[in-house]
């Protein structure tokens, strides 16, 4: 049994550190490190576990906004983009009320008690039968939200869903224009326990009623005609919510004209197609916007803030999990070939020496892409433990020469002849003394393994359901306007290179005097 | 003698790791293999099925004419849950004692017959009835004499469908391309390490350090993609992909195709000095500043040899060996990431071969790829190594 003096090591340590600590581009990368190993914690506390396991495909990247950039972009562009926003109705009623209020208008009653009839009478024929909603949105940005998603739920019975839509006032010839559209879009929906989505973007009819009350009337006839001929207004070319806010005139199909700022007035009703809604479905209306959050989205309107904290993660526990195997097994193997001497020190050496002549990129591409042939997934531990196998052995090398040398000092020779166990002399003399130098090149071995992984992302090998950095790059790579995008990730990769170079830098400057700066 | 005998070492040994890393490869890829066939099998099988389905051919008729290999292979087949020696019943069948039978029933048992015959002559042609070492050998000996077939999708970039002429092409463009930028890098590496050795400590010496740090953590690829918008998309002065097909006007002018291919791989060779050079000028900075301390370099300037003398002389040329070996080892590192970066610049070299035959599921192609790697590899650290030999003259005296 090997006993620990905590105490001597707790000094080592102290005087460890007071030398470490003049090291400022040691300092830095340590801050850098507690900064990293924060950001690989936090998100299992404030993002719900799906977004990790399920990156692809989780629901609530539905109610983003796709490749938008930050919502901090506005601090420096001129023109404002929309924030992503969730009306909640500012009124709602039944139908009834909606058809006796009409009814009272068109027959101009005026007689109080009268009113109250007809109230009476539409409620008992209608009541349950449907719902009006009223919502509305200030619109005050320069670049509008591409769509527009209705939000349905509770719904008790199958409903005939219809949206209005009232602009707000934009001059247009010197006079002020109010355009309405109903129905501007009409839909189906069956009953169900869980939340609907319904998406604008491309909704052919909202075009059409939009081309109909607004854009025929509005836009220069060439214009309009040019379109139309070669097929530009159509819901998959143009998004019709971002025609919706754009302003009336010559060029207004391409926002020539800018927008129109003001408060938009939707409503939305619904009703019974067969029988009676038991409690009113809950609506709301969501603009996605056309910037999101701390770093952007991409074209799946994911949260890139999101993948970014979640790859943090990843990259640690690649990079980590390497480091320190590939640094066990190195220094195991590299004393005891040394310690052990003779033919087994001979065989160890051409083992070793035949595997670290193997390239490893072949190897990882290879045998990456053989685990998802014949498992059906590939999942980050596959990596590791592939390049665990191929990349252990050069820190053998190394540490066996270093062995070798510790093994012929006197302190060593002293412990033989007193009767020390092979053992004893293994790991209470020779590993110690080889330690600072296991550290160093642990922090050392970090950033290759994240490269690594980082570039096998890159040639599509990698693990299908999680967010990690290299795969946040590969999937950027044919939107490369989309700084954010494609920015963040890899100046987090190289941001984390740093950190463990800048440590693996100081600690190796503290074991190797020479190199220190004159 | 000497250096012979060191070069006859690290040949024995550069060829073991050869067939060390060809075996390991083809151990993967025989389990590859026994996938993919399989359902290359499968799909011939139902072809075949549908065809004399369509030609309303008589089973029993084209059984007739396999009658040999039916023995030859023990060829047995399923029908109605019972399992059928085809040798046999068709042997029944012409002498006539299948009497008791339905022609319905004797046709579906044909069928199955043929139908199995069909999937043992596939398995025979690949292989999959050998034992699996015998199979693993084969593809060392395959990758040995460079056989490796057609490939299965078409790869336009490459003008071929064969294999080995593919590999060959996308190994002499990946070699041009990063050669010359690895030259780049080398020059650039020795003479700003010496430069940062000479001034420890000096604006030079630390930034070009910090810049090392940092570069050895840049992903080459995502170099590679921001050059790409701010030389294309910003400055409009890069055509944004390596490789075009050349106008036939200056096909034949020297002078023009030079430029061509320049105004094409100035970016990507940019980018592969940009992520190298700080780390190879690092490592010579760290080799020239220990051989500084030693005596014969105190020796050499106490004597009164000029400053330039005593660094390119005496230092370099002690320096020179492990210079080798850092270099040699930097060039592995950042050849990883320069194929790598071939994907970004569409550079049809062996990068871009892999992504696309990875995106194709292709694994012959991948096949190739893999052992022209190693191949490439292992070439190029013997000739290290044999370089490293010329210069160091300890190693002429040992071994």
């Amino acid at each position: 049994m090997i006993r620990i003096d905590w105490n001597e090591v707790k000094k080592k340590a102290r005087e460890f550190w007071s030398e470490y600590r003049r090291f400022k581009i040691g300092l830095i990368g340590l801050g850098l490190l507690v900064i990293l190993v924060f950001m690989a914690i936090i998100p299992s506390f404030i993002f719900p576990p799906e977004t990790y396991y399920n990156w692809n495909n989780y629901p609530g990247w539905e109610y983003n906004p796709r490749l938008a950039p930050p919502e901090w972009v506005n601090l420096f562009s001129s023109k404002k983009y929309t924030p992503p926003k969730t009306i909640e109705p500012t009124k709602m009623e039944g139908l009834w009320q909606y058809y006796a209020e009409v009814y009272i208008k068109l027959n101009n009653i005026t007689d109080e008690n009268l009113k109250k009839q007809v109230y009476e009478v539409f409620k008992q024929q209608m009541a349950g039968k449907g719902y009006v909603y009223y919502y509305e949105y200030d619109f005050k940005w320069d670049i509008p939200s591409s769509d527009l998603v209705i939000i349905v739920s509770n719904v008790s019975t199958t409903i005939k869903l219809t949206l209005g839509i009232q602009r707000p006032p934009s001059p247009y010839n010197g006079q002020l224009l109010n355009v309405s559209l109903y129905p501007a879009f009409t839909t189906t929906v069956t009953p169900t326990n869980g939340t609907v989505l319904i998406h604008l973007a491309n909704s052919d009819q909202l075009m059409q009623a939009l081309i109909k009350n607004y854009i025929s009337k509005y836009e220069s006839p060439d214009i309009f005609k040019n379109a139309t001929e070669n097929n530009i207004l159509s819901a998959n070319v143009l998004s019709p919510v971002t025609l919706l806010f754009y302003a009336p005139g010559p060029g207004m199909i391409y926002g020539q004209q800018g927008v129109t700022k003001g408060v938009y007035k939707f409503n939305i009703t619904v009703e019974a197609t067969n029988g009676s809604l038991e409690y009113p479905p809950v609506i709301k209306i969501r603009i996605p916007g056309s910037c999101y959050g701390l770093l952007g989205t991409d074209f799946r309107g994911r949260d890139i803030f999101v993948g970014i904290l979640w790859g943090s993660r990843v990259a640690l526990m690649i990079g980590i999990t390497y480091a320190v195997s590939v640094v066990l097994i190195g220094l195991i193997y590299g004393v005891v070939s040394a310690y052990a001497g003779g033919l087994v020190d001979e065989v160890m050496q051409r083992i070793n020496e035949v595997l670290y002549s193997i390239p490893l990129l072949p190897f990882l591409i290879l045998f990456a892409y053989t685990i998802r042939q014949l498992y059906g997934t590939l999942s980050v531990w596959h990596i590791i433990g592939v390049l665990i196998i191929f990349a252990w052995t050069g820190l053998a090398i190394v540490v066996r020469s270093m062995a070798l040398q510790i093994k012929e000092q006197p302190f060593v020779e002293a412990a033989r002849a007193i009767g020390a166990s092979g053992r004893r002399i293994v790991f209470k003399h020779i590993l110690p003394q080889l330690m600072p130098y296991a550290f160093a090149s642990m922090a050392l071995a970090v950033p290759g393994a994240i490269l690594i992984e980082a570039g096998l992302s890159f040639l599509g090998l990698s693990d299908p359901n999680i967010p990690t950095w290299g795969k946040m790059i590969y999937e950027a790579q044919n939107s490369l306007s989309s700084w954010w995008w494609v920015l963040s990730p890899g100046l987090m990769i190289a941001v984390t290179g740093m950190a463990f170079v800048f440590i693996g830098n100081a600690l190796d400057t503290i074991l190797n005097p020479r190199l220190r700066r004159l | 003698m000497g250096y012979g005998r060191y070069l006859a070492f690290r040949a024995v040994n550069s060829l073991i790791v050869l067939l060390v890393a060809l075996l390991i490869a083809s151990l993967a890829f025989n389990a590859l293999a026994e996938k993919t066939i399989e359902a290359i099998i499968n799909d011939k099988v139902n072809q075949v099925r549908q065809q004399l389905a369509q030609r309303h051919v008589e089973f029993i008729d084209v059984l007739k004419g396999v009658k040999p290999r039916l023995l030859e292979w023990n060829i047995t087949a399923k029908y109605k849950d019972k399992t059928w020696n085809c040798y046999l019943f068709l042997d029944n069948y012409e002498k006539g004692k299948l009497g008791n039978m339905s022609e319905d029933d004797i046709n579906g048992v044909a069928e199955q017959c043929y139908l199995s015959y069909i999937k043992m002559r596939e398995e025979v042609s690949w292989g999959l009835n050998l034992p699996s070492y015998v199979r693993i050998m084969l593809y060392v000996w395959k990758s040995l004499t460079l056989d490796f077939g057609e490939a299965r999708m078409k790869y336009p970039q490459f003008g071929t469908n064969e294999i080995r002429a593919m590999v060959l092409i996308a190994m002499g463009r990946t070699a041009l391309l990063f050669t010359t930028a690895y030259m780049i890098n080398v020059a650039i590496a020795i003479l700003l390490g010496l430069q940062m050795a000479r001034k420890v400590g000096s604006p030079l010496d630390r930034g070009v350090s910090v810049i090392a740090m940092i570069s050895a953590s840049l992903p080459m690829f995502w170099v590679a993609m921001l050059l790409i918008y701010v030389f294309t998309y910003q400055l409009h002065i890069y055509p944004g992909v390596a490789m075009e097909p050349m106008p036939a006007s200056i096909k034949g002018n020297i002078l023009e195709e030079l430029k061509w291919w320049l105004w094409h791989l100035y970016v990507p060779i940019l980018t592969i000095v940009l992520v190298g050079f700080g780390g190879g000028a690092y490592a010579t900075r760290n080799l020239v500043i220990s051989i500084m301390q030693e005596d014969f370099v105190t020796t050499a300037r106490a004597k009164g040899v000029p400053e330039r003398k005593v660094i390119y002389g005496h230092v370099l040329k002690a320096a020179s060996p492990p210079i080798v070996t850092s270099i040699s080892l930097g060039f592995i590192g950042t050849f990883f990431g320069a194929i790598i970066s071939e994907v970004v610049f569409q550079w049809p070299g062996m990068g871009s071969l892999y992504y696309l035959a990875l995106s194709n599921a292709d694994v012959p192609v991948l096949m190739a790829n893999t052992f022209m790697f190693v191949f490439l590899f292992v070439l190029v650290k013997f000739l290290l190594e044999i370089v490293y030999g010329v210069l160091d003259p300890r190693i002429k005296a040992s071994r």
